[in-house]
């Protein structure tokens, strides 16, 4: 993942609440061999049914929304599987922001750690925002993880909720793996009282 | 650098169940991102994930940590017939199964590889051998890994970079939910299940009520039911929002275990069992919420749209938009639109073109045999497909020898082999575009089960007479089956 600290671009919309990651991504693309690929198939089911069908202002264009680098999504979004795939297939697109007034907790994580920022608004803002976009497809979005602040247009710069972890870890893409093996000694103290406690759970079959 | 302190501690006074095992699994705590680091008992590591998950361990640089706790199972990609077509993808999913297996040799781990014969579903599988156990952290990159809480473990999804951090630590960070408990009482009727009994919770509150939270489920209701039909209720936990879900274990829990290859035996059998038995809420410990359900008003449910909470009893019809609230009207045009219904519009009689009964959220002994009850001396209706995908080898002999299998095959079913297949269609065995699948599995997403494929949730019975009559039964139609 690429850190990074200020973040500028347009965006595009998809305004459904409950997206899920069978929508994000659907099953048959997660065997494709690379990333692009994967993308391609971003928002796969939404984009065959018919604008009536699903409303305009959620069909997610493809080529409209190329180069588009923030997505405006409805409540909750990112339910359904805890893959990760669908993450990875939305930063491979292009996606380097998603403001939505909500998103599923699991998938909240796994933006974090492939440097996709998740930004919660509230709805009034996020349709705030969205007009703008529908005025002017071009409207310039700048993110901020310095001050924790999203801004659009000529608007005032709105903050954000971000953990100073999250915050951390897309800024300096620091590697979880790493941060948690230093504490390496807690780990084994742990595993060894739990051993000696509960014994049972170590059974003899395990590598037969 | 990540600053820890020592795990928060419990409350003082009585604890629930779930803060217990928390309790006893944390390592540190994080304040910086109210995260608790979790030591895990059980890794599951299963053919889809794993493939990834291995490449990026192996990008990494660190070693895998505990072979000894890390379990490989051949279940998502695994072709369950031998028609599955041959194609750039098969040999995708093939190419993942030989480099699990060779990860698991190097490692000298246990692999249910697609010829072991334990080999299954991952949520049944683990149960299964013994490998989940009362009290034990288990996750899975699976998201209906809170199943193995029916056997009073702490078992929660985990994403594929967390399953790259779990292989190389052994640990989780996770953060401490909001715990519900759900008070089962009274008894279901005849031809009601525990999915029915979920799918109504799930259609009643939506699909995001329990959001995070940790799901304890007790009562009376919950000690009658075989631990099949537990199985089942903590799986479908996860499309109530669910991250935990658990019952306390019970001697129907104790005698399912014993014996079983990987449990304990012998003297660790009975200081195993002296631990178990304490494994329990404090009477008088509170919890964050409270919900109850009254078995004896459950119906049998099926779904009508794309998201879990979009179903009704087989008596009922499609809600009238104007009932709902915004936001459930827009995605219920949208789902209607997707699955071709109407508002208003009776389930009963919708013909069908397949059926699945299978997955890990229905893929067990009891759930055949009460499907099969429904089927014997019946035939499949001329022109559906029908499907029977036992969850794992040991299901499958289990239901060969009571004669199940037999039931399904003679009424012109598909008697297949073990694997997740059709609940989310990533092995390419698909419902065909267009077509509606009455399906025992959780999802029912657009999409789900293959492209433009309908998918309709339901009880492994409700989907067998389905097959039998090419449309969604009637109620009274149901309920003959069981008079």
């Amino acid at each position: 993942m690429t850190p990074f600290l200020h973040h500028s671009g347009r965006a595009c919309q998809l305004m459904l609440d409950n997206i899920d990651t069978d929508v994000i991504l659907p099953t048959a693309a997660l065997l494709l061999p690379s990333l692009d690929e994967m993308a391609e198939h971003l928002f796969a089911p939404l984009r065959e049914l018919s604008p009536a069908q699903v409303g305009l202002s959620a069909v997610f264009d493809a080529t409209a929304s190329r180069g588009a680098s923030f997505l405006l999504a409805g409540a909750n979004f990112g339910c359904g599987s805890s893959r990760e795939m669908a993450v990875w297939a939305l930063a491979a697109y292009g996606f380097r922001c998603i403001v939505a007034p909500s998103f599923n907790e699991m998938f909240r994580g796994n933006c974090v750690r492939n440097g996709l920022l998740p930004v919660c608004l509230d709805a009034s803002l996020i349709d705030s925002a969205v007009s703008a976009v529908e005025r002017r497809p071009d409207t310039r979005f700048a993110v901020d993880l310095e001050t924790r602040r999203i801004v659009w247009t000529d608007t005032q710069a709105h903050p954000f909720a971000i953990s100073r972890v999250e915050r951390d870890r897309l800024v300096t893409g620091v590697d979880e793996i790493s941060e948690t093996l230093h504490y390496r000694a807690l780990l084994e103290a742990a595993e060894a009282a739990h051993r000696q406690a509960f014994a049972w759970a170590y059974g003899a079959d395990h590598a037969s | 650098m990540l600053q820890v302190s020592p795990p928060r501690p419990v409350h003082a006074g009585p604890t629930t169940l779930f803060q217990r095992l928390w309790a006893e699994h944390a390592i540190c705590h994080s304040l910086d991102h109210d995260h608790t680091l979790l030591r895990v008992d059980r890794h599951y590591l299963h053919d889809l994930g794993g493939g990834f998950a291995i490449r990026r361990l192996a990008a990494s640089g660190h070693p895998l940590r505990r072979p000894d706790l890390t379990v490989a199972i051949d279940d998502h990609t695994v072709p369950t017939g031998r028609d599955s077509a041959m194609s750039n993808a098969a040999a995708t999913r093939h190419r993942m199964r030989v480099d699990l297996r060779e990860f698991s040799r190097q490692h000298d781990m246990r692999h249910f590889h697609a010829d072991d014969p334990g080999q299954g579903i991952v949520h049944i599988v683990g149960p299964e051998q013994g490998l989940t156990l009362p009290g034990l952290s288990v996750v899975c990159g699976d998201s209906h890994t809170s199943s193995h809480g029916a056997l009073g473990a702490l078992a929660w999804a985990i994403g594929t970079s967390e399953v790259v951090h779990v292989l190389a630590t052994q640990a989780a960070w996770q953060r401490r939910p909001k715990q519900i408990r759900i008070v089962l009482e009274g008894r279901l009727g005849p031809g009601c299940t525990a999915k029915d009994a979920i799918l109504s919770l799930i259609g009643r509150y939506g699909t995001s009520r329990a959001s995070g939270a940790a799901i304890e489920f007790a009562g009376p209701g919950v000690r009658e039911m075989d631990l099949d039909a537990r199985f089942t209720l903590c799986n479908m936990a996860s499309e109530f929002g669910a991250k935990f879900a658990l019952s306390a274990p019970d001697s129907k829990v104790f005698d399912y275990l014993h014996g079983r290859p990987c449990a304990p035996s012998a003297h660790a059998w009975d200081a195993a069992l002296s631990y178990w038995r304490t494994l329990r809420s404090h009477d008088a410990a509170r919890f964050d919420e409270e919900l109850g359900l009254d078995l004896g008003t459950v119906e049998p449910q099926v779904s009508w749209g794309t998201h879990v909470d979009q179903l009704i009893g087989l008596s009922e019809q499609i809600p009238q938009l104007a009932s709902l609230s915004a936001v459930q009207c827009q995605a219920a045009e949208a789902a209607l639109s997707y699955m071709d219904l109407q508002p208003g519009q009776a389930m009963a009689g919708l013909p069908v073109d397949q059926v699945f009964i299978g997955s890990c959220t229905n893929g067990r002994i009891s759930d055949l045999a009460v499907a099969a009850g429904v089927i014997r001396g019946r035939r499949v209706r001329a022109g559906m497909r029908a499907w029977v995908v036992p969850g794992s080898r040991e299901v499958s002999r289990e239901a060969e020898r009571l004669g199940i299998a037999a039931a399904f095959r003679d009424a012109g079913f598909a008697w297949r082999s073990p694997g997740c297949s059709m609940c989310c269609a990533v092995n390419g065995e698909t419902v065909a575009p267009g077509q509606r699948c009455v399906s025992t599995s959780n999802r029912n997403f657009a999409g789900r089960q293959g492209p433009r494929s309908r998918t309709h949730l339901a009880s492994p019975p409700v989907a067998a007479l389905a097959a039998v009559l090419g449309c969604i039964p009637s109620l009274r139609e149901y309920q003959e089956c069981f008079a």
